[in-house]
């Protein structure tokens, strides 16, 4: 196959399953109203167009909610980025640390956040803490698991190399242990980076607000669906699956910045 | 039991003998290499010539007997050695000259001093114009230059080499032995060989050991008499090929 030909169905691909999916959309909606009437069909499946209405008139809400849980998402996955990151440090340090300190570790996992977050809400108040500590729980987890892994499985021929060369022992983590964990470790925030705005979105749930005078993704779910505003519910759907892709872009780019010109990872991709 | 004595030992093993577990590696293994002695290790698979390699190394110590290299504990005396293995063993987000910095580098040398050596030990293996290559992209052969230009900035006395050369192709084989051997005429260093051909290990060495298996003792040393100034056309002479078959005869017999 060419390589026009191949990009041609990169993109149109795609674009013509998005449209039948409208068609079979606007197709179910209309048979709906056809049988509840039209005010129902707006509150249970409304037309695509209508949500667009929706996106357009709530623009100025949407993108300040849009912009606070992007605050939240950002600052907890940080956190779990850097507390994962240390974490897996000591728990690669020595066996009985990662044997004192992991099954602990598998434990926060276990436990569902959505038990835990009353508790950060009662802890830490409503508001940013209690979101953030959310985000952190839910992303810090594959980060410490893949980090560890990588610190801990450095090759042995290279280890051997090192000793060769007398370096020390913050020499070999340094310019060996470190390097070699960093395609686990980037791993590890591409997932965190995918869970870091459903974490803040489940965040606004039990702890989002108002303060400021505008709240996260969230709230706004909340209101629009206390108020049946269902095409705005749709609206912030899109708007959050929006930010989920930009979020991920972002950490996604960093995978590549940091690994294009060495990692099999991505020159395969980059050949394919 | 077979002992080689060379005069002015840069490296003794005195009755070494290596346990893994309750399993038997080496055993009483006897030699003295003197200083700018070739020696090949030859024998079957698993007859503990890497480990032997590793114990000279200081990577693994022995479980009785003792070992020296210039009179020292092996690892006190890594600032001697440098150990070329099996693979390239790059690091593979590091470029050529980088890795070739490596041992400089751990040993808290200048950036200027590292760079001017890096590239003086990168143009000896013919390696001059790949300096801001990765790893990725070089081939097998020219990988192999990069281990051993890294091996020698630190101008060992005693080189350690795990079948370097395994993986590559014959014609990159011969050039390499052939270019390592003119290095060794320049430096003047001990060299420990690991290979599995006869014709590698006689092309290359004054001595050959040959280890039995199960446990690995040395079973026959045998000296290589040919000329110093070997090249491709040594290859062609009857010597050498009455030494390869030589060579050949005694891996396939050794029990």
């Amino acid at each position: 196959m060419s390589a026009v030909l191949k990009k041609v169905q990169f993109w149109i691909l795609p674009i013509i399953s998005g449209l039948l999916l409208l068609l079979v959309w606007y197709l179910i909606a209309y048979i709906y109203a056809s049988k509840e009437g039209f005010d129902v069909q707006r509150i249970i499946i409304p037309f695509p167009h209508q949500i667009l209405d929706a996106l357009i008139s709530e623009r100025a809400a949407l993108w300040a909610s849009a912009m606070k849980t992007m605050q939240s998402a950002v600052l907890g996955f940080l956190s779990a980025v850097v507390v994962g990151y240390a974490l897996s440090m000591l728990l690669a340090s020595a066996v009985w640390v990662k044997q004192s300190l992991y099954p602990w570790v598998l434990v926060l996992q276990m436990t569902p956040v959505v038990v835990l977050a009353p508790i950060f809400v009662l802890w830490l108040g409503q508001g940013l803490p209690s979101i953030i500590m959310i985000t952190f729980l839910i992303g810090f987890f594959p980060i410490v698991a893949n980090t560890t892994m990588g610190l801990v499985s450095t090759d042995r021929n290279l280890l051997d190399l090192f000793e060769m060369c007398n370096a020390t022992k913050s020499q070999e983590i340094l310019h060996l242990r470190v390097p070699y964990a960093m395609p686990y470790f980037l791993t590890g925030m591409k997932i965190a980076g995918t869970l870091a705005p459903i974490g803040a979105i489940t965040g606004d749930l039990f702890a989002g607000s108002s303060q400021g005078g505008v709240g996260g993704i969230g709230f706004m779910v909340i209101i629009y669906n206390s108020q049946l505003k269902i095409p705005e519910l749709f609206a912030t759907a899109f708007v959050a699956c929006l930010l989920g892709f930009v979020f991920v872009g972002c950490v996604n780019y960093l995978h590549w910045y940091l690994l294009k010109n060495w990692h099999d990872s991505v020159r395969r991709a980059e050949a394919s | 039991m077979v002992t080689v004595k060379g005069s002015q030992p840069m490296v003794r093993l005195e009755s070494v003998v290596k346990r893994f577990g309750k399993t038997t590696v080496l055993d009483g293994i006897d030699f003295n290499a003197a200083k700018g002695e070739f020696i090949s290790l030859v024998g079957p698979s698993g007859c503990g010539k890497s480990t032997l390699l590793k114990i000279i190394a200081g990577l693994h110590p022995v479980s009785e007997g003792s070992a020296t290299v210039d009179g020292m504990e092996p690892k006190n005396a890594r600032e001697e050695m440098a150990f070329i293995f099996q693979e390239a063993n790059l690091l593979p987000w590091k470029r050529v000259r980088g890795n070739a910095e490596l041992p400089l580098m751990m040993r808290g040398f200048s950036k200027e001093r590292r760079t001017e050596t890096a590239n003086k030990m990168l143009e000896l293996v013919n390696l001059s114009h790949a300096v801001d290559h990765f790893p990725w992209q070089l081939s097998g052969g020219m990988r192999m230059r990069v281990s051993i230009a890294r091996a020698l900035t630190l101008a060992p006395r005693v080189l350690l080499l795990d079948e370097p050369f395994g993986a590559l192709d014959e014609m990159t084989r011969d050039n390499l032995n052939e270019d390592l051997l003119k290095i060794h005429a320049r430096d003047n260093w001990t060299a420990f060989f690991v290979t599995h051909s006869a014709a590698e290990a006689v092309f290359l060495s004054h001595k050959i050991i040959v280890l039995s298996a199960n446990p690995g003792r040395i079973a026959q040393v045998i000296e290589i008499k040919l000329p110093p100034d070997r090249n491709a056309e040594t290859r062609e002479s009857p010597e050498y090929l009455n030494y390869v078959a030589e060579v050949s005869h005694a891996i396939r017999t050794v029990h």
